[in-house]
């Protein structure tokens, strides 16, 4: 069994993934590690969600990424959440995918659902919430099932300020035991001592 | 896998697409009673019984075929959309999960298909029995069955196939135009036209003739077909960027 202090990383190594000759990313070499927030920023356009979905496998790439089978958490910029099942038949979906049992789902999503302040959203259908509250659940869903990896693509989109500053204090904590990668437009909101920001231009990093 | 289905079960089954499902069997049960020329009285049909039983028949299997046929084009339009598509993204990073959510996808898609063909084939084969005095052999309506989910089945796979390639609503249209394009054909010997002959080796379409079901070929090829096609929807979903 992995410790809780093991240190984790993904080590992506000449990760090319280009959708024409100018846009994409292109000789990507980054070791990423837990202990810290690594931010991802840059413009629009530049590569930051094509890196993330890389390293999510959604995406065709060239190169290497190394990284162990450990559970990874992910919340994609877009929604995509069924409009019309629950707040609570989604959470409980995913849980599920992700290897929980229902006991555990019950306890987690009770935990979340507390944490996230949406616990009297539990039975509403995801079509009648506001972008906030689907933001929310974008986050705990990839949070569900306890992952040592979280990837969080613009967190930060949609909630209102209190909200915002809440999460980067979490965020914050989390990373001390888990590796968290944050594709941002702000990095300067996130004021923590331990982290480290990776920008993106052209699909290049400057690190 | 089963977690997999539920999530595709949650998907598909909104609170509208449950509206049209009721109403697509409400019509299809309503096509069936039309077709039974009840109207006329018991006693007429019974003296007539060979003269209306065979328009009865046809007609409710045509009825079944097309409304069956339409309403699960748009339900497999819904499950293979580009925002079902995208619902990968919450699963899970390994390939091999991925496999399962496509795959669990096409079961979805077979799943619904089973239970729609099977209540409207109860309907009919109750409604036949304890309200008409025609007589349906089993052993055709078991055949029937077979005929309506495998014309079902390659048709969805044809849509699935090019809603993976082309991810346009606008080519649900396609199918249904091939469809009735096969439905004008009245009989399979003598074909010289090529597009008929096209139609025909991709569209299980049938003839009811002499109380049997014929086919354009052998229906095992139509089968092994459909599962080709599905097959290949596989393969390029889990190649496609998500």
């Amino acid at each position: 069994m992995m410790k809780e202090s093991e240190s984790l990383s993904i080590n992506i190594k000449n990760l090319n993934k280009s959708y024409s000759r100018d846009k994409g990313i292109f000789d990507i070499n980054i070791k990423i590690e837990s202990g810290q927030l690594n931010l991802i920023t840059g413009k629009n356009g530049s590569g930051k969600s094509t890196l993330l979905k890389c390293i999510m496998k959604l995406v065709s790439y060239h190169g290497k990424i190394e990284k162990r089978r450990w559970r990874i958490g992910y919340a994609p910029e877009e929604y995509v959440m069924p409009d019309f099942m629950t707040v609570n038949e989604f959470l409980y979906s995913m849980g599920r995918i992700k290897g929980l049992d229902r006991y555990s789902y019950k306890e987690y999503s009770a935990d979340f659902y507390k944490i996230f302040n949406i616990e009297k959203y539990q039975n509403k259908t995801i079509k009648s919430l506001s972008n906030g509250t689907k933001q929310k659940i974008n986050l705990i869903q990839a949070l569900i099932h306890e992952p040592r990896i979280l990837i969080f693509d613009e967190p930060l989109v949609a909630l209102d300020y209190s909200t915002q500053d809440w999460l980067i204090k979490y965020l914050t904590e989390l990373s001390k035991t888990k590796l968290i990668i944050i594709s941002t437009h702000r990095p300067e909101k996130f004021n923590s001592r331990n982290k480290k920001t990776y920008i993106i231009a052209d699909g290049r990093i400057n690190d | 896998m089963i977690n997999y289905i539920k999530l595709h079960f949650g998907y598909v089954f909104s609170s509208l697409f449950i509206i049209g499902y009721v109403i697509t069997i409400t019509l299809i049960s309503l096509g069936i009673i039309i077709s039974s020329n009840l109207s006329l009285s018991y006693e007429v049909l019974d003296i007539n019984r060979d003269q209306y039983y065979l328009e009865y028949l046809s007609q409710s299997i045509l009825i079944i075929e097309i409304i069956v046929l339409i309403s699960h084009l748009f339900m497999t339009s819904l499950l293979f959309a580009n925002a079902n598509q995208k619902l990968i993204r919450y699963c899970t990073y390994l390939k091999n999960h991925q496999l399962k959510y496509y795959i669990s996808r096409i079961i979805t898609m077979i799943f619904v298909d089973l239970l729609t063909i099977f209540l409207v084939f109860l309907f009919l084969y109750s409604f036949t029995r304890y309200f008409t005095p025609f007589y349906l052999d089993l052993a055709l309506l078991y055949q029937f069955v077979i005929a309506v989910f495998l014309l079902v089945l390659s048709i969805q796979a044809m849509l699935a196939l090019l809603l993976s390639l082309i991810n346009h609503i606008f080519v649900i249209t396609l199918p249904i135009i091939a469809f009735w394009y096969a439905k004008t054909i009245m009989e399979f010997e003598q074909i010289e036209m090529f597009s008929k002959k096209i139609i025909l080796e991709l569209i299980p379409v049938f003839l009811f003739f002499n109380n049997k079901i014929i086919y354009f070929k052998n229906v095992e090829k139509y089968l092994y077909q459909a599962i080709f096609l599905l097959l290949l929807t596989l393969i390029i979903n889990i190649i496609k960027d998500n």
